[in-house]
Order: structure tokens, then C-alpha cells, then sequence
């Protein structure tokens, strides 16, 4: 079993590889991501204190993270919204099942914690329609693929493509016109916004205190989703939780810089539904923002991961996409080193957090350790230190590919990892 | 120095590519007129590590911790060096570039005509090891020595560490290739690195794609210029 999801994974890496689209795209995003990353660090060259302080909250929230989910419930309550906790994968679908139901027409920003879910699958399953809003997810979800890096899902498709996808929906024939394209997506996509009954997005920050959604965005699609439809679902990871506004503040530097932006177009705070007492004082929700707000807060095995000395760091990310531009392997096959999480700080999340081991295995062992993505992480996480851990726990469980194994027993039997052989490394 | 006691470790690496590799090296030691406790092929456990095996490389290091003990270990290989410097202790470890460079070489006899450019291996750069081998790269005559744009700690892998290259083999080739082909300097000859992985893994792209590009491990360019090879 192991070993034939080593073989599709291996075929996957190697078709990526050879894919001349995925290496053209992924060159000029590398060269274009570091020219900017580096004139937006330079030009705010105060981002350096502020994602050491960053780290420091982090840290603080995570050792305390306990505490920190029930005030961060009790504030969400306070403000007219609904708060959740969910446990585990199946609890937050429960959830979602009860506040979403069937039959619903339903908008979507970009989130990598919806994925953890599957979201899309289980909301069509119940009969729902589900737009994906950003443009690179839109593009993605029309091709039935999966995204290929957290900021840019599309990385890996052509403009080509793309005007053959939308040609297909619009009916007229598009030509491969950037622009042009987005335009369409602008007017597909227009009156799904005001149709929807729901609006769902992750968080790039909830505030412990004030139990505000913090959303960063470039395309402004998130605004729509957290506000025209009448109902506004979050799903978030605990690892989101930072305990004030002011903390929010410094991860939206910190993160846009380090993901090559000066700012982000926008940034949205949204503490609970629209509300008015402009009629008679009294209070009415829903005026031209949403009348419920759900935020449901996800486990799934961020608290343990929280408690361990070492895995703990990877809950730190901030999602920044710093390391993968940075990754040499990355950089020739995109997400198809990940699984729902990208990247050498991925396996870490695969193990743990979608407990896939099989994947995270074969993920730790793409990674050379070359220790460029700690060096260029904003949170300094250590991620070669990480997947060193990992590959020990791997190891334990008996789930080593074959070549691996091979080297192990060569070295125990001949002192050498070549062995006799002429085969490896 | 003089109541040290040298003993070489080549490593396994070296050990398997013996005659491009560890005789050279020899003949350099040789060269030098030095004494030392040869190690032979010894592996320093470094493959087990990064397997996950870590009761067998415990094991290992207390086995080569009985022959290592109060001596200054030389090695070539980035690997080793790392895993004597983080997880070994007892005694003294230098790269062969520290060793020579502490020798006090200032100039070596022979020109070695090349136009080179030192790739920094992962292993050496997060040791903080990057300049000793390029002074002393700039102390032979004949050889220029450009820069990579990434370079020293901004350094970028060559794809051959963290045995993916046991696994998979093309990937980490591909890495060595897209490196060259986005980020070699113009008007350079020759790659040199200081780790066996990075040379082999630079070689293998260099001869799969027939590049034009001459690969060398820092011990070669060092024999050039001692006139041992
Ligand atoms: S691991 Fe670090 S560099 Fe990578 S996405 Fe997370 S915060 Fe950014």
C-alpha cells in the first residue's frame, strides 16, 4: 500500500517536473516574488522588530492557547455573532451541516482550512452550489484541479488555459487576454455575490479580545463573500487566535511584506453581523451586511501539535508563501510537494494536522534539509529541524520507502549506505 | 599545534568514489607532509540520521567516538563536517579548507587556468563555513573566482543533500540543472564546490544535459595546484 502511493507520488513529482508550464510560470514568479519581497523589506525596513515581536505573541498564544480559545468564544458571543469549537474534522462538518443546511447558494474566499475539510465536496454533497471567488481558486475549481501554492493557487496555469476555461462558461470565444480575463471574472462572478445566501472565508487573524475576523486581500473578493450574502460563516484554525487588534496590525506587515506587498489592498475587521439604531434606537441586524455571523474555530489537532516542544513551531506560519518561492523543490513542482499543505512546513502540517502519514513521509523525504526556508521564514521556523524530528517518527512507524530502507540496512550490515551495490545517493 | 594528532575521515562518500575522490585527497595529505590515523571508509552516520534511524546512528557515533577521541579530525565532506561539529563531541573537526588554510598556504606552486565559480554546500553554509574555502581558492594563481548572485547564507541547494537524491534520483539532478541554467555567472568554466554530494549531483546534470561546464570538487582544484594530480 505504502509503497504504491510512493510510486503515484514519484510519477507525480516527475510529471510536474517535465511540465514546461508549471517550470515558466514558476520562474518568473520566483524572480518577480524576490525582487518585490526584497524592495518591500527594504522600503519597511521596521518589519524586522515587528515579526520578532510577532513571534513572541505567538508563541505566548500557543503556550496558552487553551485560555485563549475560550476568550476568543466569549468575545465572538459578545458581539452578537456564534462561536464554535470544533474538535475534530467530523465536528466542524457537523457544524457547517447545521448552519448551512442543503440547497444553498453559497460564495467562497480563498482558504487552505477549507480544504483541511474538503469543504467543497461535502457542501456539494448536500446539494449546494459553491463559487470559488479569488480568481486563481475560481480557475482552479473550474479545472477540477487542486491549488498548487497558498497565495497563488493557479500558479501553474497559462493564460492559454485559462481563456480556454472561460470560453467554456461564457459561451464567446476569449482570447488569452489577462485582462480580458479578469474582466470576465469580474462580471461572472458579479451577481453570484449578491445572489448567494451564504458567504464563507477563513481568517487570517481572529482577536482574542474583541473577537474580530481579520481578512487580507488583494482582490477584494473577501469583502464581498464576509458581506453581501445575509449569512457569513468563518472557519478558522486555532493557530489564527493573536490576542489583540494591535497584534493583527503587525501580522498584516509582516505577512503582506514577506509575501512580496507593501500593503494588501485591503483589510477587513469584521466584528459580528451589520447592525443599525438609526430608526427609534432600536436595534435591528442585517442592514447591508450580513444578519448572522458563524465563526467556527478548528482544532483538528493544533492543540496537541501546540503542546510539543519541537512540532509546535509550525503552528507559527503565518502563511506569508515566503519558503516555497524560496524552496528548490518547490520552485520545479509546486504543490505536488504538499498535500493540503505546501512545502518542507507542510509535511509538518501533513502529519499532524491531516494525519496523512503516507504523505507525510514521502514529503519529508523530498525535502534536501537545505535550510533556505528557515532562513528566509519571517517566524523563524525551523523547518529542516522539523522534518529531521519527523523523518525519526517515520521511522518508528515503519513507513520508510524502499530506497531509504535499503540505506539503513546497508550501513547496519556493510558500514557504508552503498553497501555492495552501486546503486544509491 | 604540535601535540595534536591528525586522523583523515574521507567518509563513505569518498570511500565509494575512491579513485575521483579519496585518492586525490590522499595525495594531497601526502603532499603535505602530515601524519595521520587513516579512518578508512567509515561512515559518520550521517545517512541514518536523515533516515530517521536514530538508535542506529547513536550506535554509530559511540562506535567512531572510540577512535576519534582527542584527535583533529580532517574531512572533505560537508556531511561529515556537519555531523562531527552538531552531534559528535570529544574532539576538533576541520574541513580540508580550514586544515590548509591553517597551514598557512600562502601561495600554491602550480597555475590552475580557470575561471571558476564556489557553489557554497548547505551543509558547510550552515556551519558558517564559506570563507575558507574561497581564500583560499583566490590564492592559486591562474584561477578567477566568481559568485553566485545567491550566495553564502542567501546560497542556494544543488538538490543532492537530504538523500532525495536516493529516492528520487531526477529530482535532484533537475534542481543541480535548473541551478546552473538560471543562476551559473557569465564566463565561467567550472563549478567547484566542497562537499561530495554537490559535486556528484552537479556532475550528473552537467553530463545528463551535456552542458558545457566543467564540475570539480575543491580537493581537485587544490591537487591542481599543488601538482599532485
Ligand atoms: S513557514 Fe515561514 S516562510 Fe513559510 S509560509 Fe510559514 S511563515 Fe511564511
Amino acid at each position: 500500500m505504502f509503497d504504491n502511493v510512493f510510486q503515484t507520488y514519484k510519477l507525480r513529482l516527475y510529471e510536474a517536473m517535465d511540465n514546461s508550464f508549471i517550470r515558466a510560470a514558476l520562474r518568473r514568479a520566483v524572480d518577480s516574488f524576490r525582487i518585490n519581497r526584497d524592495k518591500a523589506l527594504k522600503r519597511y525596513s521596521d518589519v524586522e522588530d515587528k515579526r520578532l515581536r510577532l513571534i513572541e505573541v505567538k508563541k505566548h498564544v500557543l503556550s496558552n492557547l487553551e485560555s485563549y480559545v475560550k476568550q476568543t468564544m466569549e468575545s465572538i458571543e459578545s458581539n452578537n455573532s456564534y462561536a464554535y469549537y470544533a474538535k475534530s474534522i467530523n465536528d466542524a462538518l457537523k457544524i457547517i451541516d447545521e448552519v448551512i443546511g442543503s440547497g444553498k447558494m453559497i460564495v467562497k474566499s480563498k482558504s487552505i482550512t477549507s480544504e483541511e475539510l474538503n469543504l467543497n465536496y461535502n457542501l456539494k454533497l448536500k446539494g449546494n452550489i459553491v463559487y470559488e471567488t479569488d480568481l486563481g481558486e475560481l480557475i482552479i475549481q473550474l479545472l477540477d484541479s487542486k491549488p498548487m501554492h497558498i497565495l497563488s493557487p493557479a500558479i501553474h496555469v497559462p493564460k492559454e488555459k485559462v481563456a480556454e476555461l472561460f470560453s467554456k462558461i461564457s459561451g464567446e470565444n476569449l482570447p488569452p487576454d489577462i485582462p480580458k480575463l479578469t474582466m470576465f471574472a469580474r462580471s461572472f462572478l458579479r451577481d453570484k455575490f449578491f445572489k448567494a445566501d451564504i458567504g464563507i472565508s477563513g481568517a487570517n487573524a481572529i482577536v482574542a479580545n474583541t473577537g474580530s475576523i481579520v481578512l487580507i486581500e488583494n482582490e477584494g473578493n473577501a469583502r464581498y463573500v464576509s458581506n453581501t450574502p445575509p449569512k457569513y460563516v468563518v472557519i478558522a484554525g486555532l493557530e489564527k487566535i493573536l490576542p489583540t487588534l494591535i497584534d493583527a496590525t503587525i501580522l498584516v506587515e509582516v505577512v503582506s511584506r514577506y509575501a512580496s506587498y507593501y500593503m494588501p489592498s485591503f483589510v477587513s475587521i469584521i466584528s459580528g453581523p451589520s447592525k443599525t439604531g438609526d430608526i427609534e434606537k432600536t436595534q435591528v441586524l442585517g442592514v447591508h451586511g450580513p444578519r448572522e455571523v458563524h465563526i467556527i474555530l478548528l482544532d483538528n489537532g493544533r492543540s496537541e501539535v501546540a503542546r510539543d516542544p519541537l512540532f509546535s513551531q509550525a503552528l507559527y506560519c503565518i502563511r506569508c508563501g515566503a519558503c516555497l518561492y524560496e524552496c528548490p523543490i518547490y520552485q520545479l513542482v509546486a504543490g505536488n510537494f504538499g498535500y493540503t499543505y505546501f512545502g518542507g512546513v507542510g509535511a509538518i502540517w501533513t502529519a499532524f494536522i491531516d494525519r496523512e502519514l503516507h504523505y507525510a513521509s514521502l514529503i519529508a523525504f523530498t525535502c534536501t534539509l537545505c535550510g533556505r526556508c528557515k532562513v528566509k521564514c519571517p517566524m523563524n521556523i525551523d523547518t529542516p529541524e522539523m522534518i529531521l524530528k519527523l523523518r525519526e517518527s517515520i521511522h518508528s512507524i515503519k513507513l520508510i520507502p524502499e530506497p531509504i530502507r535499503q540505506i539503513i540496512e546497508n550501513v547496519k550490515k556493510y558500514g557504508s549506505p552503498y553497501g555492495l551495490t552501486n546503486r544509491f545517493l | 599545534m604540535g601535540f595534536e594528532m591528525f586522523a583523515v575521515f574521507p567518509g563513505c562518500t569518498l570511500e565509494k568514489y575512491s579513485s575521483e575522490l579519496k585518492e586525490p585527497l590522499i595525495k594531497i595529505l601526502k603532499y603535505l607532509g602530515i601524519e595521520w590515523i587513516d579512518l578508512g571508509g567509515r561512515c559518520c552516520g550521517m545517512p541514518l540520521l536523515l533516515s530517521g534511524d536514530s538508535e542506529s546512528f547513536r550506535e554509530v557515533i559511540r562506535s567512531n567516538t572510540d577512535y576519534l577521541r582527542n584527535v583533529v579530525v580532517i574531512t572533505s565532506c560537508a556531511g561529515c563536517f556537519r555531523v562531527f561539529r552538531e552531534y559528535y563531541s570529544g574532539f576538533m573537526v576541520k574541513h580540508l579548507s580550514q586544515f590548509i588554510l591553517d597551514l598557512g598556504f600562502s601561495s600554491f606552486p602550480h597555475k590552475v587556468d580557470l575561471r571558476a565559480v564556489y557553489h557554497d554546500p548547505c551543509e558547510l553554509i550552515r556551519c558558517r563555513v564559506a570563507e575558507e574555502p574561497r581564500e583560499l581558492l583566490r590564492r592559486i594563481p591562474g584561477l578567477s573566482l566568481s559568485e553566485f548572485k545567491l550566495n553564502r547564507e542567501s546560497s542556494t541547494c544543488c538538490g543532492g543533500g537530504g538523500l532525495v537524491k536516493a529516492i528520487f534520483p531526477s529530482l535532484a539532478v533537475e534542481v543541480a540543472y535548473e541551478k546552473i541554467l538560471r543562476e551559473l555567472p557569465q564566463d565561467v568554466d567550472a563549478i567547484v564546490s566542497s562537499c561530495p554530494f554537490c559535486y556528484l549531483n552537479f556532475k550528473d546534470a552537467a553530463s545528463i544535459y551535456s552542458l558545457n561546464i566543467k564540475v570539480y570538487d575543491i580537493i581537485h582544484i587544490l591537487g591542481m595546484a599543488l601538482g599532485v594530480l
